[in-house]
């Protein structure tokens, strides 16, 4: 069903619809403007009383009509082009919050007792729709609105909804917006387009009387009965639209046209009554003047300060992460400083072991030295006294040949002695590292003669199986001599246990690939399971009172000449086998770097 | 002249010792603990065969300035250098000061007496050459200025011919001063005359 209804235009309107279809509102002359939310045909047969009341009253004025949706009404109060305004109780509220409106008089409604109580809401569908008799069996429905915006038209069925905690974003098949006129909403709901629809109390009673529909096709969803309202009602009544003047108006045409109002004889306008109960509505909707406000004081109180509580937020967001970035950074030099500290005890522990090996290179220094001029003197005697015995006269002499034998003897055993010492002088010299050419097998006599007193108080049976045709090799002769020294010694440790028959040493020399390995092999009990990587650690030792240090430093050393030190047990039977290798590459050895 | 072995070590053993064992090789052995008292002493021996032994290490004057001085006031006796602890460095600073040679405590007394052997010749024959020279150079102090005159021609090479013209005299007088020159350098032919004046500097004046 359409409506189609035939204008009816008074001729004096006529003049008036020409000023307004000409938009000069520049013009002189007072503007009112109206909200239109129903076909102009209707509104005009609305207002036409009213108009009528205004041009008698104050025949001098010449009105400008000025039909505007809610958006124009504002954009038309914005740019100050109105002097007076009539809109629904809704839109007033919500405009009351940005512009300066005063409500002259308030409408009153024929149908309605009171003008406190003479617009409310409809929620209607079609009268066979029986599954539809609350407000609750809309869940899954489709409903059909003018606008969100509406007052009469929605935000009243809204404010229902939301106190009987009907969440209609949720619950609702869809919400329809069809736009203005409210009439079209109908039409929807006759070619069940939508399930139900929310009407302003009364359309639905005047569309009647007019004869364009007949209410039995129509039902009202949970009706509300008002006394003494004539109009089927879904919600609570509100008061109906006021007439507002501006804070630009004239103060005097206002009073003119407020008397005019208020003392027609028509009746149908009062003294303003209060719109709070509109803004309560808008308050819980929490749109128009409270839209972005919350019911709660403590919601609403956080909102008002948002942009502090932004700041703090943000302040305490910053704090947090500046927090979190410190316990990082703090966990992080935590483990650096462990780190270093720990690379720290094994250098001073390194140090230490060559400090003392320093320490008694200096104190050897000085007892060879002291030693040594003796122990020339003692070669010399033996000498002299060999020489005056060999002459012509010491012939006769009985005891001539034992004397030569021992004086031999005694030269021998002083040069054997200072050679000791020197050669205990050269291992112990505090050396820059000075790679030099050797041979392998003077090398391992050299270790050898070094413990040659601990080989022998120990008794122990060295076997140096290094042959002559080994190629020479460039290394720190202190640091190769150091680390043998360290291993020959750990071996004869190990051997000390054992009965001395049983306490066989050996040192050996060869070459795999392009390395030079020695392995010194013992008849020792060998590793016992333990970890040889373990072993070659800082701190680790199985001796007591040992420092753990010998075989870590002999590690770094033979590192440093880029060699490095295998412990093993021996395959070819007991006892344990340790390899140091070093390379036999031609290029320069000192050139090698350790390792950062 | 019986050499003399020469000994300069800041250690009473190795002084006793080594005279010891040098004497039992029929060696005079002079010993000093200090340098002074032994340059006094060498400076006024000048002239006797020998050789120094001279411990590098010493308190007060070291080895070099010792090895330095013997340079000015020994010119010709060979030193060699003894140490407890040979290192190439100073072996090197030694030798390049002038030292014969070097040898490490304690000795291998075979090769030390071979060393002493050598430097005590070698200082002999620089002796035998510096007497030898004084000898000449007094000989050339008896020559008259015209004989001095003709032997400098002499040993430049020129003939007797050449030397007439050049001094404006004939040549017959020419033979008579070398027949002179013979005798009273004391030299039997003129190839040692010749040798003479070269010893004497003569050809580079």
């Amino acid at each position: 069903m359409r409506f189609f209804h035939l204008p009816f235009i008074s001729l004096a309107f006529a003049a008036i619809l020409l000023l307004t279809a000409s938009q000069t509102l520049a013009s002189q002359g007072v503007r009112l403007g109206i909200l239109a939310w129903r076909d102009l045909p209707e509104l005009h047969s609305q207002w036409q009383p009213t108009l009528d009341l205004l041009q008698q009253s104050l025949p001098e004025v010449s009105w400008q009509l000025h039909w505007l949706t809610h958006e124009e009404l504002e954009a038309a109060l914005a740019s100050g082009q109105l002097d007076f305004v009539l809109t629904n109780p809704g839109h007033y509220v919500d405009l009351s919050s940005r512009y300066p409106l005063a409500p002259l008089a308030t409408r009153r409604d024929p149908h309605a007792l009171t003008p406190h109580e003479s617009l409310g809401s409809v929620l209607v569908t079609l009268a066979q729709r029986q599954d539809l008799q609350h407000l609750a069996d809309l869940e899954g429905q489709t409903l059909g609105i003018v606008s969100p915006q509406a007052f009469g038209g929605f935000q009243l069925i809204a404010d229902v909804m939301l106190r009987q905690g009907f969440d209609w974003t949720k619950e609702l098949q869809a919400l329809q917006t069809r736009g203005f006129p409210m009439e079209e909403l109908l039409a929807a709901l006759d070619q069940e387009q939508v399930d139900a629809v929310v009407l302003r109390s009364c359309l639905l009673e005047s569309l009647a009387a007019s004869g364009q529909l007949a209410l039995d096709d129509y039902r009202i969803l949970s009706p509300l009965e008002v006394a003494d309202y004539t109009c089927a009602t879904s919600t609570r009544l509100f008061p109906d639209w006021p007439f507002l003047s501006l804070q630009s108006t004239d103060s005097e045409l206002a009073r003119q046209v407020a008397v005019a109002l208020l003392t027609s004889s028509q009746g149908r306008w009062v003294a303003p009554v209060s719109y709070q109960p509109v803004y309560e509505v808008f308050e819980r909707l929490q749109v128009g003047p409270f839209s972005g406000y919350s019911a709660s004081p403590l919601v609403d109180w956080l909102i008002r300060h948002r942009e502090l509580l932004l700041l703090l937020a943000s302040l305490l967001l910053l704090v947090f992460i500046h927090h979190l970035r410190t316990g990082y950074l703090v966990r992080q030099r935590t483990r650096e400083l462990r780190e270093a500290e720990r690379n720290l005890r094994h250098q001073q522990a390194e140090i230490l072991e060559m400090s003392r090996f320093a320490l008694m290179g200096e104190l050897t220094a000085g007892l060879a030295h002291e030693l040594n001029q003796p122990l020339t003197s003692v070669v010399n005697y033996a000498r002299g006294s060999r020489n005056y015995l060999l002459r012509p006269e010491a012939a006769e002499f009985v005891y001539r040949e034992s004397l030569l034998d021992a004086m031999n003897k005694l030269a021998a055993q002083g040069e054997q002695a200072a050679a000791i010492i020197k050669n205990l002088r050269l291992f112990l010299r505090k050396s820059e590292p000075v790679y030099t050419w050797m041979q392998p097998e003077t090398v391992c006599t050299e270790a050898l003669e070094l413990l040659a007193g601990h080989l022998s108080q120990h008794q122990i049976n060295v076997t140096c199986s290094c042959t002559p045709e080994l190629p020479a090799f460039s290394a720190n002769r202190v640091e190769v001599l150091q680390i043998l020294m360290n291993l020959l010694t750990n071996a004869i440790e190990a051997l000390l246990p054992l009965e001395v028959e049983n306490r066989h040493l050996s040192l050996s020399c060869s070459v795999v690939g392009n390395s030079l390995v020695f392995a010194v092999e013992d008849s020792g009990p060998g590793l016992q399971g333990l970890d040889p990587q373990k072993i070659l650690t800082p701190f680790y030792t199985t001796k007591e009172g040992g420092m753990g240090l010998g075989l870590s430093l002999s590690q770094t050393l033979a590192k440093k000449m880029g060699g490095h030190l295998l412990l093993r047990d021996n395959p070819r039977g007991e006892g344990l086998l340790a390899l140091f290798s070093l390379p036999l590459s031609g290029r320069p050895l000192g050139a090698i770097k350790e390792k950062p | 002249m019986k050499a003399c072995i020469w000994l300069l070590d800041d250690d009473a053993g190795i002084r006793d010792s080594l005279s010891w064992l040098l004497a039992s090789l029929d060696w005079e052995v002079r010993s000093f603990a200090e340098p002074e008292a032994f340059l006094q002493e060498i400076a006024a021996t000048a002239l006797q065969p020998g050789c120094l032994l001279l411990d590098i290490r010493m308190p007060g004057m070291t080895g070099l300035e010792v090895l330095e001085e013997v340079g000015v006031r020994a010119q010709g006796l060979p030193v060699i250098i003894i140490t407890g602890h040979a290192d190439v460095p100073l072996a090197v600073a030694a030798l390049k000061a002038g030292a014969f040679d070097f040898v490490e405590k304690p000795f291998n007394d075979d090769q030390l007496l071979a060393r002493i052997n050598q430097a005590v010749r070698l200082h002999q024959s620089y002796l035998d050459r510096v007497k030898g020279q004084e000898a000449q150079e007094r000989l050339w102090l008896t020559l008259t200025p015209r004989e001095q005159e003709v032997m400098r021609q002499l040993v430049q090479g020129l003939t007797a011919r050449e030397i007439a013209e050049a001094l404006a005299i004939s040549p017959k007088t020419v033979d008579v001063h070398r027949h002179h020159l013979l005798q009273k350098m004391q030299v039997r032919s003129l190839a040692e005359l010749i040798h003479a004046g070269y010893r004497l500097g003569l050809l580079s004046q």
